[in-house]
């Protein structure tokens, strides 16, 4: 872990500084008892505490040795996961406008192509999957996926 | 009383109950046999079903998937070496070897009859452990249910990780995420930086989905391997072998049942832990220590009905008390909640025939484990030829779909995105994942239990320790806390010796 103990350690504990002074400015209940912010106060402290433990502990190991993130997948792989954090970001900002289906589509299609499927099973899955997936979901369990550009039809 | 036995048995017989058994049966097999995929993600996946279905055929396939996932997770731990879920790690390396040296069929059908044993056991300690303790924990105030949860939250974090202090952290990342929103006492907003979709705090399932669904996608994807080589099966019977097998290592089965129900009942503690343990005693009294690691049967009769017997009874606080034994059971009290069921003491009088139905359940998906998990065995190399490039997308996209039908709000699609990225980010550092889920469901518990107390005794802190059950449960934890300090003082005292 090395150096990113350090760095994380470090996170950690400014993390918990600031829900400590955060919580601070909560207000108390009548009669003067601690209100909503002792708990995140007492997080607060367990946060700093742990932190400076890690970052500490490595510290006082010498353990200086550093490894990008990642470093140990090779590259295409890490490309695919990336694939995989934006297509899921590509769904949140467009299935309000294009819908359910054709984002479930496009989604399966790219990341079954991307991680080794040929392009022909790919797009058969990627409709075929797609349109079980909405049929399930939608028609038989009632969650109201978004109809997109097929408002009028579906 | 009878008559609520005979109604909760004829709500198990409805064929829609029958069919949703059935189907759970083959989903928790298939995931359970899938390297990588575990049966808490299984159930997070499970969420939006079961938010259309009645409590009774909800429960039931929880029951039933979590009993054959459990299972199936020994399978590509024996032909693959890589443990379907983490309860069957312990073994794994035995299971591994004993397929190696020609044994693949016996070994797996020891798995399946000592899983169905296991989970019968812990089936009659649900049934009696269950309606003892609820009785029992009528009589609980704000202190025992104060130290309970925080006892749970101490296992986990420093019993139940490689590392206390990375526990610690994951554990206290969990409380602080349940205080996000608006705050119970004074109505006050807590961290949600203006934000409304945070008004209502963090929605526990697109978290969880986050934590074990997408970041077990992305580890998948990372690690790339998308076919696996894995051991043949070789011909000829397994199941009287294997009866006969179990049946020369009885005492082990027995001594592995006990040590699955006692971790199983201790909040925060998994059937993992459970497997662990079972596997240090078994080694502890064996007359063979050496077989271990390198092919022994008695620690996969032993370990194997351990972990099964620990998933019944991991029950017996979540429904009791409220407080979950697991990241599963912790599922288990969302999807209770979301059924409008509150779990705690008063649930067997509440909700009798429900329970009854959860009791009966765990009875029948145990023995319908025997011929379903000889069945998977049989179909296990068809199982595992499932190319997981195919795989990995549709899980995505369910997990997108499980997150959003919650509160049908893509705000909390991006909340399963974030937690899956900090998933992968803290797995890969070394920090556990199930601790920062059980305490997003304790949290809540344990803020206002500790208030209450705080308040009744105006701030004096020993009267957390005036009641008997209070300062059984509070000596408990200070141990738990104390426990991870043992090897350091010693490492100190050997240092000042030299």
């Amino acid at each position: 872990m090395g150096t990113w103990d350090v760095l994380l350690g470090s996170v950690i504990a400014i993390a918990g500084a600031y829900i400590f002074l955060e919580a601070r400015t909560f207000p108390n209940l009548a009669g003067g008892y601690p209100g909503p912010g002792l708990f995140p106060q007492l997080l607060g402290v367990l946060f700093v505490l742990s932190g400076w433990g890690i970052a500490g502990n490595a510290v006082v190991k010498r353990a200086w040795a550093w490894k990008p993130p990642l470093s140990d997948y090779p590259s295409r792989e890490k490309i695919n996961a990336l694939l995989v954090v934006l297509a899921v970001i590509f769904y949140i900002l467009l299935v309000d406008t294009l819908g359910f289906i054709p984002m479930a589509i496009i989604i399966l299609i790219a990341l079954m192509f991307r991680t080794g499927v040929s392009l022909r099973w790919s797009i058969v899955l990627g409709i075929g999957l797609t349109l079980a997936i909405y049929i399930l979901f939608n028609r038989i369990l009632h969650v109201p996926l978004h109809s997109g550009i097929f408002k009028y039809w579906l | 009383m009878l008559d609520i036995i005979l109604q909760s048995l004829a709500s198990l017989a409805d064929p829609t109950v029958i069919a949703v058994i059935l189907l759970a049966t083959f989903y928790g097999l298939f995931i359970g046999a899938m390297p990588g995929l575990t049966v808490t993600m299984a159930v997070a996946l499970f969420v939006p079903f079961a938010f259309f279905l009645d409590p009774v055929p909800a429960l039931a396939a929880i029951v039933t998937l979590q009993a054959m996932g459990i299972f199936a997770g020994d399978i590509p731990g024996a032909l693959l070496r890589m443990p379907g879920t983490p309860a069957s790690a312990a073994y794994t390396d035995d299971s591994y070897a004993l397929s190696q040296q020609g044994q693949a069929r016996l070994v797996l059908g020891v798995d399946v009859i000592a899983s169905a044993l296991g989970g019968l056991m812990g089936a009659v300690a649900l049934i009696v452990g269950a309606s003892a303790l609820a009785e029992f924990a009528l009589t609980f105030s704000s202190y025992e249910f104060f130290w309970l949860a925080l006892l749970g939250l101490s296992t986990t974090a420093f019993i139940a990780t490689a590392s206390p202090i990375k526990g610690l952290v994951a554990v206290v990342l969990g409380l602080f995420l349940s205080t996000v929103g608006i705050d119970i006492t004074l109505g006050f907003q807590r961290f949600t930086f203006g934000n409304p979709n945070l008004l209502g705090g963090i929605s526990f399932i697109p978290a969880m989905i986050g934590l074990f669904g997408v970041s077990e996608v992305l580890r998948i994807v990372l690690r790339g391997k998308m076919h696996l080589a894995y051991a043949k099966l070789e011909k000829g019977a397994s199941f009287l072998p294997a009866i006969g097998t179990v049946w020369r290592y009885r005492l082990n089965a027995l001594r592995g049942g006990i040590v699955g129900l006692i971790t199983g009942v201790l909040p925060g503690a998994g059937a993992d832990i459970g497997a662990w343990l079972a596997y240090g005693v078994s080694k502890r009294f064996s007359k063979e220590p050496e077989k271990y690691g390198r092919g022994s049967m008695e620690v996969v009769v032993e370990a194997g009905v351990a972990n099964n017997s620990d998933l019944a009874a991991e029950w017996i606080p979540t429904l009791v008390f409220g407080i979950p034994g697991d990241a599963f059971t912790a599922v288990v009290i969302g999807i209770l909640m979301l059924k409008g069921l509150r779990p705690g003491p008063a649930i067997l009088h509440d909700y009798t025939n429900i329970l009854i139905a959860i009791y009966v359940t765990f009875i029948l998906a145990n023995l319908l484990m025997v011929p379903f998990g000889f069945a998977a065995i049989r179909a296990s190399s068809h199982l595992l030829r499932v190319p997981r490039n195919v795989l990995m997308p549709i899980i995505l996209l369910m997990c997108i779909i499980g997150a959003y039908a919650i509160n049908n709000d893509v705000f909390d699609v991006g909340l399963m995105l974030v937690m899956g990225l900090l998933g992968v980010l803290l797995e890969a550092n070394g920090f556990p994942v199930a601790p920062i889920v059980l305490a997003l469901v304790l949290g809540p518990l344990l803020e206002q239990s500790f208030m209450i107390s705080l308040i009744k005794s105006e701030g004096d802190l020993t009267l957390f320790f005036s009641r008997p059950v209070a300062t059984i449960l509070g000596t408990l934890t200070l141990v738990v806390w104390i426990l991870p300090l043992v090897p350091l003082a010693k490492k100190l005292i050997t240092a000042r010796q030299v």
